[in-house]
């Protein structure tokens, strides 16, 4: 059996010379006059790319009614006003006028629904696709992206989760290699994703290592090559020894960019997770938390919307300005909606039955809407409903991947990437 | 009147920091832990003789030689982390290697067991298979208490089927009944709740995965969906109201196929020998009475299959819940041997646990020549002939790179209250961040933002540090480097560094306080990234 020899892998100079280069080219607005910073996935643009996924996860269930299908005017509408959009006769919730412009881009829809209005629960089943089932965890839909499609020029993990999300993506039966690499803090020091210690004392620290892990392996050479521990520490050293991981660092794009995606935690994780498409990453989600609005809804959705409606119309403008639009593809959701009631606390509670999400890109058809609610909020059925199963098998049929693959769990059990049905109208 | 009081205030307002100051710092005094007494080795003499006949035949039928007989440290090592979390303290391993006595080994795993960790980490891996552990904070309070009842029950050696009775039937003021928080937490998500009880207590108590039955009969066993939902239906009674378990639901209980969307009564039923199904009682008291009947040895292989995967790492049959049929009674496999001990002997968990201790499997090294190729290793692991490597869980990773940084055994009731709180938050930040482990075991493997967590997360540099306090900085103000580097590795890898090992550490350059302490930080961070260090060997 094989194992990495530590002492073999040579610490990289910091590129510090390089990097003032970018530095300078930046502020003069040339950055792109310079190769990309690889010559791998980077590079290539447009169809031609390898296609990733990007989720913007609305934690705690978002209010479709102060989003994507407001009802203004209604019983149910409250003070939330609409706006029109790039998509006609569209309308979205008013604290949104940037993505409005930028809303041709995406999809609508506005009858997605669960059977699950537990956060717990939900959440499980809208970051799947499946229900829960204590036989079996169900990977992520952005480890089964992954999976579907490994990269093999990538030193990067290729299932990232940006920002505080308490439910990463798990990589479930497929593997714990496939489970996120969670970043809280994105665009600051990037304090899991690099290395800390001088050189001399790194190479030290590992020629260590090797010696007990030789001493280890004796006896044990299988079993221990089984454990991937020597293997996972080697592809942690070699991420963090790469020149891809300044892909989670934004000091280098112009100032206007970073403007635009705005100064918030959220904003930055959209502007690094444009980065990591950029350098190959399979799967990224973008967390923005704190949506249980029982209590203050509207108040609560008016300051959220002012971090994600500049972020989001960035990302989308930047996405299709570089050509990585077809081939990313971009959701936005949460776990469920919020009901059309107001409760007496200005709030609105948890509501699986009609809720909203936002769909596009990876050659997704944009500018459609599809389903509706109830104005008066009496039914609780939707118009034209549709899974959250379906909505996945669309997502990856877009990414050419076939939502009906089966995977053999560890014991045997064959399972569908998705079970859902791809929604006709979407694909092209 | 209220104005001449109020020179009252600010004297307040100092009592209240002073007292709140008092309770930070306040650390209890308590003896030194004591050591319990041990099941006898004639006592255990009968059931581990049959126990190891079972293991020795089958290597002998596979024509396999087992591994060597490991030694003692690392025999306390192991119960160490299965039974407390962590690797063994140096206080505490001075302590064993100073005992004399014959069977130190089984009075340690007495010892461990009257722990309050035990109570943390054991109590908490057992609640695991009845309760979800994650999830809405609102419960943390129920949770806590479902743990601290299991862990103390099988502390004060409470029968099991006596647990298990309390777990499935339990009513009453869900405050005064720990033991009810599994149906109680059932029903507090809603719909399905019988549905879901109904899985729990297959898996959890009958080591019987039925839940697929709930849409289709199984595709492998004899479970049918209509022996799924005759369980479910004994739930069919159950109102929780403000906190209440009861039974005073009347009418049918009806399922909702999801099938065909077609709503149908059922009626409570068992699957197999309906016989130990009392007439009297509940619905919930019937079925309770049928799981733990004394002629059920599902229940007890059930609960055997799991102790051995708790302290073992890996459980006899995989999946955990995934039992076969038990083979004739006059063919007992390991699981009857075990299990038929237990009903023996009042279903007291901690002879369970002497027991498996105790068995040949559990003492075996887990090296062996044949190990380096990938399909004798495979026969080896089957046939239980080596100790399985298995990865620890990140509650036992954090908790052990706490203890060995720390001089002394972490005792949570013999710490300052503020201490022993930060202690538990950057426990909780850890697992968060690294993640809990899989439930799949079969896809154990280290993954890469694991290693990157451990290689350069602030949460181990901040534990690595040199301080004041800490082992780090105490080996390293020690003028004896070599004892440093022992110190280390024993509080590490409970083991004394091989002559190499101690050569290349020592080589380093230490000339004063300051450098020691660098090189002292660098042989923690080495060994806490070692496979050696991260998984149960």
């Amino acid at each position: 059996m094989k194992l990495p020899n530590f002492s073999s892998i040579k610490f990289p100079r910091r590129p510090m010379e390089r990097r003032d280069l970018l530095r300078w080219a930046a502020g003069l607005g040339m950055s792109f006059t310079l190769p990309g910073l690889t010559t791998r996935a980077a590079e290539r643009r447009g169809t031609e790319r390898p296609r990733s996924l990007l989720t913007i996860w609305l934690s705690g269930g978002p209010s479709q009614l102060e989003t994507w299908d407001p009802h203004p005017g209604s019983l149910i509408g409250g003070p939330t006003r609409a706006i029109d959009t790039s998509i006609k006769g569209v309308q979205i919730a008013e604290g949104f006028p940037l993505l409005a412009g930028q809303l041709h881009h995406l999809s609508v829809i506005r009858s997605l629904t669960s059977r699950e209005g537990d956060h717990d629960r939900a959440t499980y089943t809208v970051k799947t696709g499946f229900r829960p089932d204590p036989t079996v965890t169900h990977p992520g839909i952005g480890a089964i992206v992954a999976h579907a499609q490994p990269s093999t020029e990538l030193e990067l993990p290729p299932v990232v989760s940006l920002g505080q999300e308490n439910s990463p993506w798990k990589g479930g039966f497929l593997g714990g290699s496939f489970n996120a690499l969670q970043v809280r803090e994105p665009g600051q020091a990037g304090e899991n994703v690099r290395d800390w210690i001088e050189e001399p004392r790194q190479q030290r620290r590992l020629d260590g290592l090797d010696l007990v892990g030789k001493r280890f392996l004796q006896g044990r050479g299988a079993v221990v090559n089984r454990t991937q521990h020597e293997h996972s520490i080697e592809a942690a050293i070699r991420m963090m020894t790469s020149e891809q991981v300044k892909a989670f660092e934004i000091d280098e794009e112009p100032e206007e960019i970073r403007a635009a995606y705005g100064d918030s935690n959220f904003g930055r994780g959209l502007l690094v997770a444009r980065r990591l498409i950029e350098e190959g990453v399979r799967s990224v989600e973008v967390t923005l938390q704190n949506f249980d609005t029982h209590d203050d809804n509207f108040t609560r959705h008016q300051n959220h919307a002012t971090v994600l409606d500049p972020a989001f119309a960035a990302l989308l403008k930047d996405l299709a300005a570089r050509d990585l639009l077809a081939s990313t593809a971009v959701l936005c959701l949460g776990e469920f909606g919020r009901t059309p009631r107001i409760n007496g606390a200005e709030g609105r509670d948890h509501w699986p039955h009609g809720f909203s999400c936002l769909v596009g890109g990876a050659g997704l058809k944009g500018g459609q809407l599809i389903g509706a609610t109830d104005p008066a909020g009496e039914r609780e059925k939707p118009e034209d409903p549709i899974g959250v199963d379906d909505l996945y098998a669309t997502v990856l049929t877009a990414l050419a991947i076939d939502p009906a693959h089966q995977v053999q769990t560890p014991i045997g059990r064959p399972i569908k990437y998705s079970n859902g049905k791809p929604i006709g109208r979407l694909l092209g | 009147m209220t104005h001449s009081r109020h020179w009252l205030r600010p004297l307040t307002a100092a009592g209240l920091v002073l007292a709140a100051f008092a309770w930070l710092v306040a650390r209890p005094l308590l003896d030194a832990p004591s050591t319990p007494d041990a099941p006898s080795a004639e006592d255990l003499a009968e059931p581990l003789g049959k126990l190891n006949e079972v293991f020795a035949r089958q290597w002998q039928d596979n024509g396999i030689e087992s591994a060597a007989a490991a030694d003692d440290l690392t025999g306390l090592r192991r119960i160490s982390l299965a039974l407390v979390g962590s690797v063994p303290s140096i206080e505490e391993i001075r302590e064993f290697e100073n005992d004399s006595s014959g069977n130190r080994l089984q009075r340690w795993t007495s010892r461990f067991i009257a722990d309050r960790r035990f109570i943390e980490y054991f109590g908490v891996n057992l609640s695991e298979a009845f309760i979800d552990l994650e999830g809405d904070n609102q419960e943390a309070h129920q949770r806590l208490r479902f743990i601290e009842w299991i862990g103390e029950s099988i502390q004060k050696g409470r029968p099991y089927d006596e647990m298990a009775r309390e777990i499935i039937a339990g009513r009453g003021v869900l405050a005064d009944e720990p033991a009810a928080t599994m149906v109680a937490m059932e029903f507090g998500e809603g719909v399905m709740a019988p549905e879901r009880l109904a899985g729990r207590i297959s898996r959890a108590l009958l080591g019987q995965r039925i839940d697929c039955a709930q849409c289709h009969d199984h595709p492998f066993d004899d479970w049918t969906q209509g022996q799924f939902e005759g369980i479910a239906a004994h739930f069919g009674q159950v109102n929780v109201r403000m906190a209440m378990i009861q039974d005073t639901r009347r009418g049918p209980f009806v399922i909702d196929d999801t099938r065909n969307n077609l709503k149908r009564e059922v009626e409570p039923a068992v699957p197999f020998d309906p016989e130990w199904r009392p007439e009297d009682g509940n619905q919930r008291e019937r079925l309770a009475t049928w799981v733990t009947h004394p002629e059920n040895r599902r229940f007890r292989r059930a609960i055997a299959n799991r102790m051995w995967g708790l302290l073992v790492g890996r459980p006899l049959v995989h999946p955990v819940d995934g039992l076969p049929d038990p083979p004739d009674a006059n063919e007992p496999d390991a699981l009857d041997i075990l299990g038929n001990d237990f009903a023996a002997h009042d279903h007291d968990l901690r002879r369970m646990i002497h027991l498996i201790v105790a068995s040949r499997p559990f003492g075996l090294e887990s090296t062996h020549p044949g190990l380096d190729d990938a399909a004798t290793a495979q026969t080896l692991q089957e046939a239980h002939a080596v100790f399985p490597l298995s990865e620890l869980d990140a509650h036992q990773l954090i908790r052990s790179m706490q203890q060995a940084v720390s001089i002394r055994t972490i005792r949570p009731e013999a710490e300052w209250t503020y201490v022993r709180l930060k202690r538990y938050e950057s426990r909780f930040q850890f697992v968060r961040d690294y993640g809990e482990q899989s439930d799949d075991s079969e896809n154990e493997a280290s993954t890469v933002p694991q290693a990157a967590e451990r290689l350069t997360g602030y949460k181990v540099r901040n534990l690595t540090r040199p301080g004041v306090t800490n082992a780090p900085g105490r080996i390293g103000a020690m003028a004896a480097a070599d004892k440093g580097v022992e110190e280390a590795f024993l509080a590490c890898l409970t083991r004394r560094p091989a002559a190499e090992e101690a050569a290349f550490f020592l080589d380093q350059p230490g000339r004063n306080t300051n450098q020691r302490s660098r090189t002292v930080e660098d042989v923690y961070w080495t060994l806490f990234n070692s496979a050696e260090f991260c998984w149960n060997h």
